[in-house]
């Protein structure tokens, strides 16, 4: 077989994987719709517990928000940096691109375990239940996003930067930014018409 | 921390009919390793079966699993239809209420998410990648994965027979019934995570299917030239993609508030059970469209062979196709309109309902015309197919009935109901996948299934079903629920009870039939070869290879000019036929042990999570997710297939014609 | 080395360029603390804020999902569209039918409850 019909056959294949990957992320949107939906049913059933208005601190949900926006921001620049060959200009946005995600994560962990040690929990009303299933489901995917990225960037590190790379770059990329997209709702509708 | 969790001994069964059950399936289990140890199948079936990617062999063992459920979903039905032609009055019946409860919510589990799904998926992977000319999925590991999970999911529902108890809430499981408080046992956490692990192989094949049909059609087959098959399968499997998230959600939440004591569907603390309703069924009224969509392609593809004309109406056919797609979105009120909605809410889901019967009937009349003034022949597929057309379109309108909001009032969870969606789903789901399973048996196996046997089977499955069936209407008619273990004798009902109990050993004699022609068709294989690959004069390009087809399909990936590619091929202008004088070389998927893998932790952390174990639980989670890296560090996940091989198989196959 | 712009052409979903990332950035921080300001500061009736809020919550995703996802019309990318826009219309049918039936069965099944929690009988009969 020579190069060039190998060559189109991965580039079709690695085509395929990153459709696919967008696929999954439309059907992952139905996923954070669904919870959407319940939390929308649910928002207002307190049970004579703390409403929205009682239990959010904007300011720090706003920093939360502008982190995830900048590591969504310097994910778009590593892959400038990657489809420039710099691969350590790559690694380096990579890292930055980590720890920003960790902190965001770490901050709504924050924020989980201050509610909890208020006796504010999930047991609580229907509303916290489907509060806290919302913002967990999302942070749930944004540390296996942080997983996934740290595998990648051992695989740059092992093997540079290989078409392959550059395909789970891609497909990683989508998942990213899609985070964002649905964090962007998350703030709108949780967080901003909640305090209204 | 208790290294069992919640198990003790106390789990096991103490019931002589299900102690019986599980020495029975003991023993068919220690039957088959016995056998496969005493033949030295061991290393063939690692090599061959369990860590292939071929999604023929796939397919097959999709086939295998939806048969080998559909035995037990069945053992289920015939000890309800025999208690209840029994249990009036004074008597009582072979079944205490709280087995029978079991045995009703299994069959359902059963026969949707492990018969009819698996037969479809089955049926879809031997298919579509031929329909197509295409040598394998988009995704082919990902597609091993998808079948293991389904068998993951059954063996956990089966293990539940034997470790613990079934979910005793009806095969969707409402709250606030299926919440702790009134369902304190393991039942419904059984129930959660079998169709949890399944989904997540359903939802990861759908994806599969729907980027091979978006890109992988050989040259030339424009969207309007797919076969119908492939269009109604590229509908399922968007529907797949889009509702599958929304049943794990719903199951999910279900899960928190058992779990972790969350109150999403609890009946106090600001929960809402009606919200559980209103989500199971989002998925749940396109999820019966997933079931049918495929069956309807089937149809679409044997009414024209064995009537030896085109399609009539291929554009109505899609565009029909498109139009049940889309409408399946907007009808999932009409399995509650009693939950109380005002006659608004109500009025615009019936009417939404009604609508759907339109294209579905434009694809009847489509079937028809293809057969009006065709020269049929009377094949079994054309049997089925026929079988279906009747038995269907009863199903249908008795459904179009119940969607009038004021009758569905009187016939709502009455065993009228019950009746009703048997008769589309056996008489259009079953029916139609055996009419598929018949037509496409030669191709994957390399020898046709015999006609007569198959004949007497169709007659018993179809008179089976209205003496089983028929009945119930009536008895649902006379205001009989579902879900009764027991009745009073004055009802009268006892009579048509035992007619539909009849009715189901006519059934359970059709499938003895299909049993009997399995084994006549695999003992006289050698007569029924199919050695031209074309053994009913196809259209399409499934028999345009081998039977069965070498494992890279093509030795060239044809090129489509029309809609009949296979036809063209045939009988086309000189032009269309393929000249080849030589062979290239393929690139192939290499097998893999990891969506096995995956699969077995994913069994592991259902059992663990449903007995509370936590040790197990972190143990297969970790599992997990190690697999899934050990898979994505590998780079070798292809190997290329030299042009002399393909020459030597070639020129084997030219032979034996 | 490799060619990697005949993968972009390939993904449909192709790399971006600085400019693009940046204007992206930019646009979501200001739309992000406009929808900030206007809750934190009451600028608005709660009806307007809630409908302002959330039409900049959708203005700020279509400026990520070009300027981030690059999704555009061009023909390679003519399924992610078609993907993504089925899938908008699909989840506002989902989301708009769920409340409505939702609310409507709230309105005229659930017991209304007082803020403890109890059930006010009076008022339920």
């Amino acid at each position: 077989m020579n190069d060039l019909t190998l060559h189109n056959h991965h580039l079709k294949a690695d085509a395929r994987t990153v459709f696919g990957f967008w696929i999954y992320i439309m059907s992952d949107c139905f996923l954070f719709a669904a919870l959407f939906i319940v939390y929308a049913v649910l928002h207002n059933n307190t049970f004579g517990g703390p409403s929205a208005k009682d239990i959010f601190n904007l300011p720090f949900v706003l920093v939360e928000t502008l982190i995830l926006l900048s590591s969504s921001f310097t994910y778009g620049l590593t892959m400038l940096a990657v489809h420039h060959h710099r691969k350590n200009t790559a690694l380096i946005l990579i890292a930055i691109t980590i720890l920003l995600g960790l902190s965001f994560v770490s901050l709504e962990i924050n924020e989980f375990s201050h509610l909890v040690n208020e006796g504010i929990s999930w047991t609580r009303s229907g509303f916290l239940s489907a509060f806290f299933t919302l913002v967990g489901t999302h942070a749930l995917h944004v540390s296996l996003g942080l997983l996934w990225m740290f595998t990648l960037m051992i695989q740059i590190v092992d093997r540079g930067l290989s078409p392959q790379i550059l395909r789970k770059l891609t497909a990683l990329g989508i998942f990213w930014h899609f985070l964002d997209i649905i964090w962007i709702f998350v703030f709108t509708v949780v967080y901003l018409l909640g305090t209204l | 921390m208790n290294l069992f969790g919640n198990l003790t001994l106390s789990a096991f069964p103490h019931d002589p009919i299900i102690f019986g059950a599980t020495i029975l399936m003991s023993i068919v289990v220690i039957a088959v390793l016995s056998i496969l140890t005493v033949k030295h199948r061991w290393t063939w079936l690692w090599k061959n079966w369990i860590t292939t990617v071929d999604h023929k062999r796939i397919g097959i063992m999709y086939l295998i699993l939806a048969f080998v459920m559909m035995v037990r979903g069945f053992i289920d039905a015939a000890m309800m239809r025999g208690q209840l032609a029994v249990s009036a009055g004074s008597a009582h019946g072979f079944l205490p209420p709280d087995h029978y409860d079991q045995v009703f919510t299994a069959h359902g589990v059963i026969m949707i998410f492990f018969v009819a799904m698996p037969l479809m998926f089955g049926l879809i992977n031997l298919a579509t990648p031929l329909l197509i000319g295409s040598r394998d999925v988009a995704f082919p590991f990902v597609n091993s994965l998808s079948l293991w999970l389904a068998v993951s999911g059954a063996l956990l529902l089966n293990l539940s027979l034997s470790i613990g108890e079934f979910a005793r809430t009806g095969w969707l499981a409402y709250p606030p019934l299926s919440e702790l408080v009134y369902s304190p046992g393991v039942g419904v956490d059984y129930y959660i995570w079998c169709i949890q692990i399944a989904g997540v192989g359903s939802l990861l094949s759908g994806i599969n299917f729907l980027v091979t049909i978006l890109r992988m059609r050989a040259p030339g087959m424009t969207l309007m030239r797919m076969p119908v098959f492939v269009w109604t399968t590229l509908s399922a499997m968007s529907l797949v993609v889009i509702v599958f998230p929304i049943l794990t959600v719903t199951l999910a939440l279900l899960f928190l508030d058992r779990f972790y004591g969350m109150h999403f569907f609890s009946a106090d603390f600001g929960g809402n059970p009606m919200m559980y309703i209103n989500l199971i069924w989002s998925w749940g009224h396109p999820e019966v469209y997933i079931l049918i969509l495929p069956a309807f392609g089937i149809f679409s593809e044997v009414v024209p062979v064995f009537s030896r004309k085109q399609l009539f109406g291929y554009t109505t056919m899609i565009w029909a196709t498109v139009a049940i797609t889309f409408f399946s979105f907007i009808v999932w009120v009409h399995h509650f309109f009693t939950m109380g909605a005002d006659a608004n809410v109500n009025a615009f889901f019936g009417i939404a309902t009604m609508i759907i019967a339109i294209p579905t009937g434009v694809k009847i009349f489509n079937w028809l015309f293809t057969m009006y003034r065709g020269r049929i022949t009377f094949t079994t597929p054309m049997l089925w197919t026929m079988g279906f057309i009747s038995t269907f379109t009863f199903g249908g309108m008795t459904g179009v009935l119940m969607a009038i909001p004021a009758a569905d009032f009187q016939l709502h969870n009455s065993l009228f109901l019950i009746a009703h969606f048997h008769n589309t789903i056996i008489g259009g789901v079953i029916f139609g996948y055996f009419a598929g399973l018949a037509y496409w048996f030669p191709k994957f196996f390399g020898f046709k299934l015999n006609e007569k046997y198959g004949t007497y089977a169709f007659w018993c499955w179809v008179i089976g079903f209205f003496v089983a069936f028929l009945p119930i209407y009536i008895v649902g008619l006379m205001g009989m629920t579902r879900r009764l273990s027991h009745y009073d004798i004055t009802t009268g009902w006892q009579p048509f009870l035992i007619i539909a109990a009849i009715g189901v050993c006519i059934i359970a004699l059709g499938g003895v039939f299909q049993g009997i022609q399995l084994y006549v068709s695999f003992r006289d294989r050698k007569h029924n070869k199919d050695l031209t690959g074309d053994p009913w004069d196809g259209r399409t390009l499934e028999w345009s290879t081998s039977s069965p087809p070498p494992f890279y399909n093509f030795a060239h990936i044809p090129t489509v000019h029309g809609r009949h590619a296979f036809w063209d091929m045939k009988y086309g202008e000189a032009h269309m036929r393929p000249q080849h004088s030589s062979y290239e070389d393929i690139v192939m998927p290499k097998n893999t042990p990891l969506g096995f893998i995956i699969a077995a932790f994913a069994l592991v952390f259902g059992f663990a999570i449903v007995w509370h174990i936590t040790w197990l639980c972190a143990v297969a989670l970790i599992g997990i997710i190690a697999s899934v890296m050990v898979r994505s560090f590998d780079q070798e996940t292809e190997y290329v297939v030299s042009a002399e091989t393909v020459a030597l198989i070639e020129s084997r196959r030219h032979k034996t014609i | 080395m490799e060619n990697f712009n005949t993968l972009d052409t390939e993904y449909g979903a192709a790399h971006g360029t600085l400019s693009s990332y940046i204007v992206g950035f930019v646009l979501s921080i200001i739309l992000t603390l406009g929808a900030y300001m206007i809750v934190v500061n009451h600028m608005f009736s709660n009806a307007v804020a809630a409908g302002v809020i959330i039409l900049i919550a959708v203005t700020q995703q279509i400026v990520q999902l070009i300027c981030f996802l690059h999704l555009s019309a061009k023909s390679h990318a003519r399924w992610n569209i078609i993907a993504f826009i089925f899938t908008i219309v699909i989840i506002l049918i989902l989301l708009v039918g769920s409340l409505w039936v939702m609310n409507n069965l709230t309105g005229r099944t659930m017991v209304p409850m007082q803020g403890d929690g109890t059930v006010n009988v009076q008022n339920a009969l």
